[in-house]
This record gives structure tokens, C-alpha cells and sequence, in this order.
């Protein structure tokens, strides 16, 4: 009787004890706890075998979701046809629209207004600009034709859009300020220079014959407009404020050869940029520019960015996450075929960490924007099975990005 | 779960410690098992019934992945998910256990430790095919990726024991607890080109890849079986057949794509649970080891 009973405690306790050992095994560490939504690849692949996208740029919507904007390649045309993606916020597909044929040509940046987000692209009849606009379900608004041909760049400030295209009949590079019903506030054109052979580059970059030309418009912090295109038989970084028949400032490139790859103003006349100069880029982390100068892009020297392709586009952007990381971010594409993420201090231009994201088959980098949770998300290209064109987005978290960031420290 | 080892380490310390105070006061009392030794001495229990056994064990595992949600970083923009789905084979890939067994017998049962080393294997396969109306217009490849999980691990396991003569059938319920220690992932490519004009056959380079960081540090989980002791003279031999039922997502949600390698053709690992199937050989040795007293040929 007492060794039965001793057999019982024993099985008791042993079966008591394995019982919290499996309690707690049944309970998962949360350390490892990352939302879907947090850090993605993602790879949006098309079945057709002859189909090919060129991603232009990417905007978060409300819903925490993104809207992705492209070009396809299309057999009847060399402009890109017009198409938009939305995906959901862990960038699982949900829909897309493509337009008619004749819409073509569409150009960065997103720009969002109330609770609708803008794109121009191109009339492919009389080259003229369309404004059009889609909800976060993808809701395609009638388009808005804007007086502007051969559109190049579209950027936000503060209620309006601001324009660079291109008029072939007088070879002005023209700035247009304007509303979403597409009325034109301010205007200003500057030649791009009169001769045989002068605007040949720029129609190679409309028909993808020819080298892409990283074409930006903006505000700088001290309320003058620029834009990145070609002025005076260069690529140039002209500033305006929309007087007169001269820029107010000019950085001058190599004709086409040399230039600003990217700017993104940053405070009072400092800048960050990145500048290509025959094949070879350079990134400025920080500089000054008195936007009523005249001054070579060669003259702000910047370190140089080898890893980085010939000619390669570059996206900049700063980051603030309060009391944790206040950073400018490059992103750019390697010549083995990488996106490139570089950060950098925003107050001293200080090299903080790189990381690189693809591997296998070429990725290419298009966009990048701040996330709603402080992430980024990186909008790209890569070559499926080493021959399709697809749209690819990666997201990296804001710790992803902090970690990052410390590799100086390291 | 950092506890875990050292719960392990209690159980076993409590459940001996018990045995111990029992036995302190059993030898204030005479029992008899029954079980007449040499000289006409008595086994008391203290031997056959409260026995420590030390020894070896080895054998094969075979592993079924249970999908628990899918993950991949293609995401096609025409066709239905389903065809982003990873094809899991079942129990097909051989993985290998070694360790040791501490068993500690009771009259009707044992508690048992066995810290092992082990690999369990799994394996599966994604089909793309791109095309148009042109059928010459057409790639398929065929991606075959087989993963290799490398735990410690250790078992803790009440086993009951069915009281015979020599072979000794028993029923064995416990749990587990594994730390990965490395983890490497193989992938072929395979696949056919159309476009070319005829049908060409090819195979990619096989890209093999460490993947420790795309996988959780840890398995745990659930372990029922059965088997049998066959006492071979002073020594025992032991055969089991266990079923692991795995309670914790294998693959690492921080790390799923860390690696841009296997995320650019598509590999992002989903949430899963592994379950196991183990059959084992063993040898013990008795730990209170024998005098003369006890010879169990004669």
C-alpha cells in the first residue's frame, strides 16, 4: 500500500512538472514578434511572357496600403504604356489599372490632395499632359489635360503641383505651377539652346532609345523653385522664382554628360544631392548653394560613390523618427546590380551604414518613401529568371533602419 | 522559455530526490519484491525497481511540415495565390539523432532525459511558368529546396513500463525542447526554355545558403511512443518509435526576408510547425552498478 501510494506522489509530481514544462512550451517567445506589414519583399510577377514593367513611383495611402505607379513596355509604341498597382500594407497585390494606349509616358512623383492621389502622363496623340487622379480603391477619376507638352517631372508644394516639361517647337524647358483642375498659376520657360541635335537627348529619354535623365522639380527651403533639366545646352539645376526671362541660379552640368542626379533640399540654402560627371557619381550629403549663382556641378566635389552604376538613379530622403534617428537616405543601384541603401546624419552629412537588398538577379531602384510607421519602403525593378522585367518593393522597419544606422559605431 | 532547461533540471533533481527520501525510509523497512538472488538474498527494490540508466542512443527521424500561414515574395499580379504555394513533401527526407539517455526506473515507470543531437530534414517545391500565345514563348522553372535543421535537444519523457521478464514493452509521453544550432538550405533549379525554338532541358548551379537566422532558435513540442527494453544480460537494449507534435513556429518572423538571396527567386519561408516521426536503438547501462549479489544469468 505505501509503495503504491510513494508510485502515485512520484507519478504526481513528474506528471506535474511536465505539464508546465509543456505549458510553457505551448507559449511562443513575442521577441520575435514582427508584423507582416513591418519588412517585406515583395515581387509582383506577370505570367506573360512578353510583358515588362518599368516602375515609376509609389505612394502610401490611408489604408497603410500603396499605390505603385509604372510604365509597360508596349510592341506598338516606344512610349510606355500607363499602369497602377495597388497593393495592401504587408504589399500583397489587390488590383491595377492600365490605361488606354494613349495615355502614355507616366512620370514621378505621386502627389497626394485630399483624399486623392495624382499622376500625370503623357497624351500619346498630341504629346500633351494629363492630370489624373485615383482614390485609395483605385478609382479612376476622368483625366485633366494640363497646357504642357512632353511632361518630365511633377513634385508637390504646398496645394499646387509644379511641372517640368518640354515644348519641342520653341526648345524651352517650361515650369508650370498649377491646380488639380489643371489651371496654370505661374509659368516660366528657359531654352534649352538652339541648334541641330540639341533636344535629340531628350527625346531618346521620352522613347527609351536613349540615356534616362534624372528630370526633378521642387521648392528649396528659402521659397525658390528649381527644377533638374536642360537649360542653356546642359543638364542643369535651375532655380526661379518665376520672374524675369533669366534663372535666378543656375548648377551648371556637361551638357549632357554630367550634372544633378538627385536634390532634396534640406534647410536655408543646405542641400543634400548626388551628381554624375561621365559615368562617374558623387554624393554630397551636405552642401550650400546660394540659389543666385551661377556654379559647375563639378564644384561641389562630394565623395565618390563607385559601387554605384554609370549614370545610376538616385532617390534621396530624409528620415525623422523623434528622438531616434534623424538621417538623410540614398538609395541607388550597384553596378553588380544591387539597390544601394546609404544613410547619412542630417545634421553633419556624416556616413552612418549602408545595406544592400537583392541579390541573384539585377534589382534596380526607382522610388522610396517614408512609411507611416517609420519604415521605408524602396520601389524597384528586377529581371524574374534573369529576363522579366517586374516590379519589385521592399520595406524595411524603422529598426531595421536604426540597426542600419549604428554601423558606424561598430 | 529560457526556463525551460533549468524546469527540466528540477523535475529530474525532485523527482530523484523523492525516490531518494523513499528509499531512505524503505531501508528502515523490509519488503520483499519476490525476486529470490544469489544467496538467498532479496532484490528490495532496489535494484530492478529503482534503478538509474545510463547509455547511448541513435537512430533516424523523418520530418512533415504543417504549413500554418503562406508566405512568398512573388506576389502574381493575374493568377490565384495558390500558385505561389510551397508543395511540402511529407516524411520522405531522412534525418539522423545521437545522444545519450538518462533513465531513471520506478517500479511502474521511468522518467527519462535524453539530450541528443539532432538533423531533421524536409524538403519542398515551387513551379513558375511564364508564357503567351505564342507556346514557343514559353519558361518553366521548377525550384527544389530542401532544408536542414541541426537541435540540440533534449526530451524529458515518462515511460511505462509494462513488468515482464526480459523484453520489457513500454509507452512513452512527454515533451521537448531544442536549441537550433544551424541550419543550411539547398536549392536546385531546374527548368525549360522554350524560346529558343525546341524544348531545352536545363539545371541551374545548386545554390546552397546557411539560413540559421531565417529559422526560430528553439523547437518544442510534444512527444508520445512506444517501445520495447530487452535486458541483455547486465545491459539493456532499448527500440522506440516516437511521434514528435511540434507546438512552436519554426521559421523566424523578424529574419523571414533577411536574406536576399532566397527572397529574389521567390523563397520566403512560411509560418510553420514541424512534426517528427523517430525510431531509435539504445544500449543503458545500469548506474548503481552491479555487485556480485546481482547476476542476472545466474
Amino acid at each position: 500500500m505505501l509503495e503504491y501510494k510513494q508510485y502515485m506522489r512520484s507519478l504526481k509530481i513528474s506528471s506535474f512538472i511536465i505539464g508546465i514544462c509543456i505549458g510553457l512550451l505551448s507559449c511562443e517567445s513575442n521577441s520575435d514578434e514582427v508584423l507582416p506589414s513591418d519588412s517585406f519583399v515583395k515581387i509582383y510577377d506577370d505570367t506573360r511572357f512578353s510583358a515588362s514593367y518599368i516602375p515609376i513611383d509609389i505612394i502610401q495611402t490611408e489604408d497603410e496600403g500603396y499605390l505603385i505607379l509604372s510604365g509597360t513596355r508596349q510592341e506598338s509604341s516606344n512610349f510606355a504604356g500607363t499602369y497602377v498597382m495597388k497593393v495592401d500594407s504587408e504589399g500583397n497585390y489587390i488590383a491595377n489599372i492600365r490605361l488606354p494606349d494613349t495615355d502614355v509616358q507616366p512620370i514621378a512623383n505621386w502627389i497626394k490632395q485630399g483624399n486623392m492621389y495624382y499622376f500625370v502622363c503623357m497624351d500619346a496623340t498630341n504629346l500633351g499632359a494629363r492630370l489624373f487622379s485615383v482614390d485609395q480603391q483605385l478609382n479612376l477619376s476622368d483625366p485633366t489635360s494640363i497646357n504642357a507638352t512632353y511632361p518630365m517631372s511633377v513634385s508637390q508644394v504646398d496645394n499646387q503641383m509644379i511641372l517640368l516639361s518640354y515644348d519641342n517647337d520653341s526648345k524651352n524647358s517650361e515650369l508650370s505651377l498649377f491646380d488639380e483642375n489643371g489651371n496654370i498659376s505661374q509659368f516660366i520657360s528657359f531654352s534649352i539652346g538652339i541648334g541641330e541635335g540639341i533636344e535629340e537627348p531628350i527625346i531618346d529619354h521620352f522613347t527609351r532609345t536613349g540615356r534616362q535623365f534624372p528630370f526633378q522639380t521642387g521648392r528649396a527651403a528659402d521659397g525658390t523653385y528649381f527644377f533638374n533639366g536642360f537649360y542653356n545646352y546642359t543638364l542643369s539645376l535651375v532655380f526661379t522664382d518665376f520672374s524675369g526671362d533669366m534663372p535666378k541660379g543656375v548648377v551648371q552640368g556637361q551638357q549632357d554628360d554630367g550634372g544633378i542626379s538627385a536634390i532634396l533640399p534640406l534647410s536655408g540654402s543646405n542641400f543634400a544631392l548626388s551628381r554624375f560627371n561621365f559615368g562617374d557619381n558623387y554624393v554630397v550629403s551636405q552642401t550650400q548653394i546660394n540659389t543666385s549663382d551661377i556654379i559647375s556641378s563639378t564644384n561641389l566635389i562630394g565623395n565618390s560613390a563607385l559601387e554605384w552604376a554609370p549614370d545610376a538613379h538616385v532617390d534621396i530622403k530624409r528620415i525623422n523618427i523623434p528622438q531616434l534617428l534623424d538621417v538623410i537616405i540614398y538609395g541607388s543601384t550597384t553596378q553588380n546590380g544591387q539597390i544601394m541603401i546609404t544613410i547619412y546624419d542630417s545634421s553633419t552629412g556624416e556616413w552612418l551604414g549602408n545595406k544592400y537588398l537583392g541579390f541573384s538577379t539585377p534589382y534596380s531602384i526607382q522610388g522610396m518613401i517614408q512609411t507611416s510607421d517609420n519604415g521605408i519602403a524602396i520601389l524597384g525593378t528586377t529581371a524574374v529568371a534573369g529576363r522579366f522585367n517586374r516590379i519589385c518593393l521592399f520595406k524595411l522597419s524603422s529598426k531595421e533602419l536604426i540597426d542600419i544606422s549604428k554601423q558606424v559605431q561598430q | 522559455m529560457r526556463y525551460f532547461i533549468g524546469i527540466l533540471v528540477i523535475c529530474f533533481l525532485m523527482v530523484c530526490s523523492e525516490q531518494t527520501f523513499a528509499q531512505k525510509n524503505k531501508s528502515r523497512k523490509k519488503y520483499y519484491s519476490g525476486k529470490e538472488l544469489k544467496g538467498n538474498r532479496k532484490e528490495s527494490g532496489s535494484f530492478i525497481t529503482r534503478q538509474g540508466w545510463l547509455g547511448l542512443k541513435l537512430g533516424i527521424n523523418l520530418t512533415k511540415v504543417v504549413p500554418e500561414k503562406r508566405y512568398s515574395s512573388f506576389s502574381p499580379i493575374q493568377t490565384s495565390e495558390i500558385s505561389t504555394y510551397k508543395q511540402y513533401e511529407s516524411f520522405n527526407k531522412v534525418g539522423v539523432q545521437a545522444g545519450i539517455e538518462l533513465n531513471y526506473s520506478l517500479k511502474f515507470f521511468s522518467i527519462t532525459i535524453q539530450p541528443n543531437f539532432r538533423r531533421q530534414i524536409f524538403a519542398y517545391r515551387n513551379e513558375y511558368v511564364w508564357t503567351d500565345e505564342n507556346p514557343n514563348n514559353t519558361l518553366q522553372l521548377n525550384y527544389y529546396q530542401q532544408q536542414y535543421l541541426d537541435y540540440i535537444d533534449i526530451p524529458l519523457l515518462l515511460k511505462f513500463e509494462y513488468p515482464t521478464e526480459s523484453v520489457r514493452p513500454f509507452i512513452l509521453i512527454g515533451g521537448y525542447y531544442g536549441w537550433l544550432v544551424d541550419a543550411n538550405k539547398s536549392v536546385e533549379v531546374t527548368g525549360v526554355d522554350r524560346a529558343s525554338g525546341s524544348d531545352r532541358y536545363f539545371e541551374k548551379e545548386a545554390i546552397s545558403v546557411g539560413a540559421k537566422e531565417l529559422y526560430a532558435d528553439y523547437s518544442a513540442g510534444l512527444i508520445g511512443g512506444i517501445g520495447l527494453n530487452y535486458d541483455l544480460g547486465n545491459i539493456r537494449l532499448t527500440f522506440d518509435a516516437t511521434y514528435r507534435y511540434g507546438m512552436n513556429n519554426i521559421s523566424s518572423k523578424s529574419n523571414r526576408y533577411s536574406d536576399s538571396r532566397l527572397a529574389g527567386i521567390g523563397d520566403v519561408a512560411d509560418d510553420f510547425k514541424m512534426n517528427n516521426i523517430s525510431i531509435n536503438v539504445g544500449i543503458l547501462f545500469p548506474m548503481k552498478f552491479l555487485s556480485t549479489n546481482y547476476m542476472a544469468t545466474e
